[in-house]
């Protein structure tokens, strides 16, 4: 009987498990779409692990309990991604990709990750984007530009390229662009990359992503951090969202990209 | 130890027994995605007073029976034989003011009230993992018979006010609006008088939990409630015209899946309506 009791209670955390949050992330405040075209949030996201529609893509470490994007064209893909896309979407409301911040609120992501793998083409790497601060116009400013939906662009790209880490950003053309021509995709361009000291290679590493008031920060490892604070980001008017994952920037049959997250944390205060 | 179990078997006994919820069903008929034994073409539907021994009835049974467990009711819909003027499968309760009868309904203006408590515990996905969709309860319009003769129907059809349903494991509301503000009878009388609106989540997401849900109608007014926390209200000039209507509740499952092998369980552990 004893060990019936036992082998009941040991059970029980198995049983339970499947919906359980996870420690290092909210996976309620993000949005998930894989290359099959496969999209979940909130309720449906939390249940990933009982999921057979996620898994070839977004499953846990069996053996260090890390969060494992992969990223590998499928046949018949339903996405609408130019390229080979995994990623999360910030959702400051579970479920709603219309809840976005602005950057007098700021946020804050932090992170610890490590591209496992990734797949080479006549000699090179491919290349994936880890994360992205876009920007988005909010419904007042979807309204007053009179456009049927909203419009996005990114402000930011943090990219794994050649072993080391680039970020790419957006600048205004024009410094003197103000009111609606703020909101166009032709007023802004991108600026020269910046690149990590260190490669990362295929180490495991932090970046810290900060986004407040005229201000952006990434820091990359233990570097000292890149800075911009000019009149492009003071001019930057958009909501605001992160996202983070395996973005692949190839659509080539044999294009394949894995990466592993240990922290995954995003703030706002 | 042995001890400290009996106490666990006890209390599991005693929960179960006080969850067991005894839905009244005098005022209900239910509809399932079987054919009738008598007429092969046709939806099963039993009506009060034989619904009440619905546990007795062997067609039923696969699709509408009494969960031993927790004495829920619970609906299990797959695409099959489907319902007059429907695409998809039912496995759900349709109200009956006068048992037994469907031309004995109720206006905005006389007003009602759904209450229930239930929870969606299993659903299909399609190719891609989008979960397919139920509809857990509605509130249905339909014509007098002077309105249908009036417009020149040969049936009593009128569209749906209300839709919810468990989408991905949040609650939707859905009401029609008139595609003409200013349409009046017989005009309104018409179902492509009306469409859809966009649609409203409520931010509390169910997932597979119990949760509740409560209806409220009256002249120019209709709330949904969940969880008795978040309130959608609807009025205006489409409620306001709505109250040319007769209406009655549906609650159950209407599974909005014609996918192969697709199916979904709804449980109600509740269910009462007042006028």
């Amino acid at each position: 009987m004893r060990k019936v009791i036992m082998f009941i209670f040991l059970l029980q955390p198995l049983l339970l498990s499947a919906q359980e949050p996870l420690d290092f992330m909210d996976i309620m405040n993000w949005k998930l779409e894989l290359p099959s075209g496969y999209k979940a949030s909130d309720w449906k996201l939390s249940n990933f692990r009982m999921d057979r529609f996620a898994k070839p893509f977004f499953y846990l470490d069996s053996i260090d309990g890390a969060l494992v994007m992969e990223a590998y064209p499928v046949k018949n893909t339903k996405s609408k991604a130019k390229y080979t896309r995994s990623t999360l979407r910030e959702q400051m409301q579970p479920g709603s990709s219309d809840v976005n911040w602005t950057m007098k609120e700021g946020g804050t992501l932090e992170a610890e990750l490590q591209v496992t793998r990734m797949s080479q083409e006549e000699g090179k790497y491919h290349k994936t984007i880890l994360f992205q601060l876009d920007g988005r116009t909010s419904e007042k400013q979807t309204q007053k530009l009179g456009l049927k939906k909203p419009f996005s662009i990114p402000l930011i790209k943090v990219i794994w390229e050649k072993e080391r880490i680039k970020i790419q950003r957006k600048v205004l053309k024009n410094e003197s662009t103000v009111g609606n021509e703020l909101f166009s995709k032709g007023a802004w361009e991108e600026d020269s990359p910046r690149y990590s000291n260190k490669k990362v290679g295929f180490d495991q590493f932090k970046v810290k992503i900060s986004a407040k008031k005229g201000k952006i920060e990434i820091r990359i490892a233990d570097e000292s951090p890149i800075v911009y604070r000019d009149t492009s980001v003071k001019q930057w008017y958009f909501e605001n969202y992160f996202t983070a994952g395996n973005y692949l920037q190839s659509k080539s049959e044999n294009a394949h990209s894995t990466v592993k997250y240990y922290y995954l944390k995003v703030t706002h205060d | 130890m042995i001890r400290k179990f009996t106490y666990i078997i006890i209390f599991t006994l005693l929960s179960v027994d006080l969850c067991a919820q005894t839905i009244d069903l005098k005022n209900w008929k239910i509809t399932i995605p079987a054919s009738r034994p008598d007429n092969p073409g046709k939806p099963m539907e039993v009506s009060p007073p034989e619904i009440l021994d619905f546990e007795g009835n062997e067609v039923l049974k696969p699709y509408f029976y009494k969960d031993p467990k927790d004495g829920a009711l619970v609906f299990y819909a797959e695409p099959a034989q489907t319902t007059r003027n429907t695409k998809y499968s039912r496995s759900e309760l349709r109200e009956q003011m006068m048992p037994g009868k469907n031309n004995v309904n109720w206006t905005f203006e006389q007003g009602g009230r759904m209450r229930g408590t239930l929870s969606v515990p299993e659903v299909t996905q399609n190719d891609v993992g989008d979960y397919h969709r139920v509809i857990i309860m509605q509130i249905h319009g339909r014509l007098t018979n002077e309105q249908r003769d009036l417009i020149g129907e040969d049936d009593n059809n009128a569209p749906p006010i209300l839709k919810i349903y468990w989408d991905e494991g949040k609650v939707r509301v859905k009401t029609k609006i008139l595609k003409d503000k200013k349409a009046k009878v017989p005009e309104i009388l018409h179902e492509k008088a009306w469409g859809d609106d966009k649609g409203r989540n409520f931010k509390e997401i169910v997932g597979t939990n119990k949760f509740t849900l409560e209806v409220n109608v009256s002249k120019g007014k209709m709330t949904i409630t969940l969880n008795d926390a978040e309130t959608f209200t609807y009025e205006g000039v489409d409620i306001d015209k709505w109250g040319v209507f007769e209406n009655y509740f549906k609650a159950g499952n209407y599974f909005q899946s014609r996918d192969e092998g697709s199916y979904a369980y709804v449980k109600y552990y509740e269910l009462e309506v007042s006028h």
